[in-house]
């Protein structure tokens, strides 16, 4: 039995500050459709695949999924059950037990994108105390520990003491100290790792702002999805709680909070990336199995998109 | 000779009061050991010991090692009153948990989380609308319990997918009444068939007479494999391996033998990864060629986390509150039991969701400081892996040490055996298994190194 992994990989490019257009609360939903591909391929016969796929869009006040949301699809096909996890991600289980040597999954959906005027109320950190539900998201998870991050989180802050100053500041050290690049992480790197290293891609940059802001007291958690207008890859930024708006994204990877435009598109939430990868599972096989592909793309302008409209993807 | 031993003075000895004195239905056990005296038992204990290595009575740990599974020879009484209550609340947890299965595939449960029942490592959605004949799911159920002290047991795990020790509860109490028939005097043992229970369960599932069952075992280098022969021999089935089984042209599974394959109506399956040891036979099984005992699917109730919603089962289900009570257990996905739990590590067990045969199991109070705060940190960052448990205070035995001739108390668990046949009757077999802790440890599994003790049901 082995353990499958399947992106995020990395952000295409950064485009710093790039936010769009900002506070227009008045604006309408934009629709768009999203495709996403992946295909795995092995070494030797596979008799037995078991994945979960968090690629269903997120249900929230930034996006509304349309017309039951999302359609995933595996080749060979596979026995399904949906369920909704206790964060509210929507999950595919997907168990194949035809023999193949190549695996490929497919999702497609239709999601409506809000914009939403930004948060302005700040609030002094020192006064806000969250419930018990908050506490999971300011204690250690496997990939971001608040207490290897302590001293960095002190200096990346400087002397602010409210909670929108202390996310910007953490958002903006992270964005200014470590070099966005490919290649020198993997799915299991941790904040403490990229703190050390310097360079890493977004789930890394996503991780170690987690942790930073955990170490101030502010609860904070993943999320994975799409940039809509960088398609390609997935994305991973964050969002932190906020006593009265409840969770607020930001974005260390691009050093932008306010997350108010129609940019991102979100398929979950977690702690950090090992709760809600986009495929996560295990295959059973004599040999060894790797990522060979994948791809995303967004529309913005077709009245439907079809799950064979995801695979044709693997011809481009 | 047994109650001026004061190691053996622990308040929880089930043979002994709390003065020592020795307890009413251990009077005659004790007269006999006494009248045999200490160097007669030392030499019938080896007699025993002698028997089952002949039987081969092993339990292997390690293949390159002949290994008889250590026993302790003197019984452990139940009296039927109390044997009465286990046998109760073990076939209403059964019938409870094969409801709550039939509807987790074939329907709609409304019992357990999703979330928690979906991800669970042995929920197999290809199963999903398979109805298995008679609809049972769970033919051969082992439940853990310990006793409390007072006539009380508590439940400690469920054993869903392919329980195993049946042949260690019968063996153990053959070899020791034969090596020691003296400690029967005076008591009325109560009897069971094992072998008409299972036959009888076979041939409901098939509707046949007498159907062609084989068992399929691991291996011959498998732990448990002389309970796989033991119980072939006893049932009269043949001992297969997976290569020994395939799908034929017409989609049944065939057996290869010497004297000409032959097609199998059921098998008596004793692995997990069925479609690994025989290829096709999820497909076989799905359109109802053969039968598969237990069902494939059971461990999902297997889970540490499930089990926490067993009680909620018996109530949906049978419209009756659980007659056992279980151990008090704590879902970590949730921040406050988590909090409580990183509060009161040193009177907690904190237990994997998927582990089995003791793997898995943490005493915290029994484990050093370092070790509990690495366990702590593990459980802060992947609370989904685990759940704790209260530990209790559960009982312990006497357990003659051989060389010494010295009687020594020891934890011990039951291990319960129930089988269920295509007519949905249950039957539980009296007495169980007994396991016995190592010294200075609480865990018995024998994986771990335990060893076990015929029990008797007595009148």
């Amino acid at each position: 039995m082995q353990t499958q992994l399947g992106g995020p990989l990395a952000l295409g490019s950064q485009s710093v500050g790039s936010q769009s257009v900002g506070s227009q609360s008045d604006q309408e939903p934009v629709p768009v459709h999203f495709a996403y591909v992946a295909r795995y391929e092995y070494s030797d016969v596979v008799v037995q695949n078991d994945n979960f796929l968090r690629l269903s869009p997120y249900d929230d006040r930034y996006q509304t999924p349309v017309g039951g949301g999302s359609e995933v699809a595996t080749v060979p096909t596979g026995r399904r059950i949906t369920y909704p996890d206790r964060l509210g991600n929507v999950v595919n289980r997907i168990r194949i037990t035809a023999p193949h040597r190549e695996l490929i999954i497919a999702a497609t959906g239709r999601v409506c994108l809000n914009y939403h005027a930004p948060v302005l109320d700040d609030v002094p950190l020192a006064s806000v105390s969250y419930g018990l539900d908050a506490q999971e998201f300011l204690t250690a998870s496997l990939l971001a520990d608040p207490e290897t991050v302590r001293a960095a989180a002190r200096e990346a802050i400087g002397s602010a003491t409210t909670l929108l100053e202390t996310v910007s500041g953490v958002v903006r050290w992270v964005h200014d100290n470590i070099r966005y690049e490919r290649g020198n992480t993997s799915v299991n790197t941790t904040a403490a790792d990229l703190l050390e290293s310097r360079s890493g891609v977004c789930q890394d940059m996503t991780h170690l702002g987690l942790a930073m802001l955990r170490a101030h007291g502010v609860p904070a958690r993943y999320v994975s999805g799409l940039l809509t207008r960088q398609p390609g890859e997935t994305h991973a930024w964050l969002e932190f709680l906020h006593p009265e708006r409840g969770w607020l994204p930001a974005d260390p990877t691009r050093g932008i909070m306010e997350l108010n435009g129609t940019d991102y598109l979100k398929f979950a939430v977690g702690r950090d990336y090992s709760e809600v990868p986009p495929v996560s599972g295990s295959f059973v096989s004599k040999g060894e199995g790797w990522l060979n592909f994948t791809t995303a793309e967004v529309f913005f302008d077709r009245e439907t998109v079809s799950v064979d409209d995801a695979l044709a993807l693997l011809d481009c | 000779m047994l109650t001026d031993t004061s190691t053996a003075g622990h308040h929880l000895n089930e043979c002994l009061n709390s003065d020592g004195s020795v307890k009413p239905v251990y009077r005659n056990l004790v007269n006999a050991i006494d009248s045999l005296g200490v160097p007669e038992l030392q030499r019938r204990w080896n007699d025993a010991n002698h028997r089952a290595a002949l039987d081969a009575f092993t339990f292997m740990l390690d293949p390159r090692e002949f290994r008889t599974v250590p026993t302790d020879w003197v019984p452990r009484l139940i009296p039927e009153a109390e044997w009465d209550v286990i046998s109760r609340g073990v076939a209403q947890r059964l019938k409870a948990i094969n409801r709550f299965l039939l509807d987790l595939y074939c329907g709609e449960q409304e019992v357990v989380p999703p979330d928690v029942m979906y991800s669970c490592q042995y929920f197999n959605p290809e199963l999903l609308d398979y109805r298995p004949p008679r609809d049972v799911f769970v033919h051969i159920y082992g439940i853990d319990l310990v006793h409390m002290g007072d006539g009380r047991y508590v439940i400690l795990e469920d054993n869903l997918r392919i329980p195993s020790g049946i042949t260690y509860q019968m063996k153990s109490a053959e070899i020791g009444l034969g090596a020691i028939p003296e400690l029967a005097a005076g008591y009325d043992i109560v009897p069971y068939d094992i072998r008409a229970a299972y036959q009888e369960m076979f041939a409901s599932l098939c509707d046949k007479d007498s159907p062609v069952c084989v068992l399929l075992t691991d291996s011959k280098y498998g732990s448990a494999f002389f309970e796989h022969r033991y119980l072939s021999e006893l049932f009269g089935i043949t001992l297969v391996e997976g290569s020994d089984l395939y799908i034929g042209a017409n989609g049944r599974v065939r057996a290869r033998a010497m004297g000409g394959d032959f097609e199998v109506d059921l098998i008596y399956r004793r692995v997990e990864d069925l479609e690994l040891f025989v290829p096709g036979l999820t497909e076989a099984y799905l359109d109802h060629k053969v039968v598969l005992v237990n069902a494939m699917g059971t461990g999902a109730c297997d889970d540490k986390l499930v089990f926490l919603w067993v009680p909620d089962m018996i109530e949906h289900y049978l419209g009756e509150p659980a007659i056992l009570d279980q151990a008090v257990s704590y879902d970590l996905r949730s921040p406050a039991n988590r909090e409580y739990v990183l509060q009161n590590l040193d009177s907690l067990v904190l237990k994997t969701r998927q582990g089995y045969g003791g793997l898995g199991v943490f005493i915290l109070p029994d484990l050093d400081k370092g070790y509990r705060s690495r366990l702590a940190q593990q459980l802060i960052e992947q609370p989904q892996v685990f759940i704790a448990q209260e530990t209790l205070d559960f009982s312990q035995h006497l357990v003659f040490d051989e060389s010494s001739g010295v009687f020594e108390g020891r934890y011990v668990d039951l291990r319960v055996f129930a089988v269920q046949n295509g007519h949905g009757e249950v039957t539980v077999f009296p007495g169980g298994l007994t396991r016995v802790s190592e010294a200075n440890s609480r865990v018995t599994n024998n994986s771990s190194g335990g060893s076990c003790k015929p029990s008797w049901v007595v009148r």
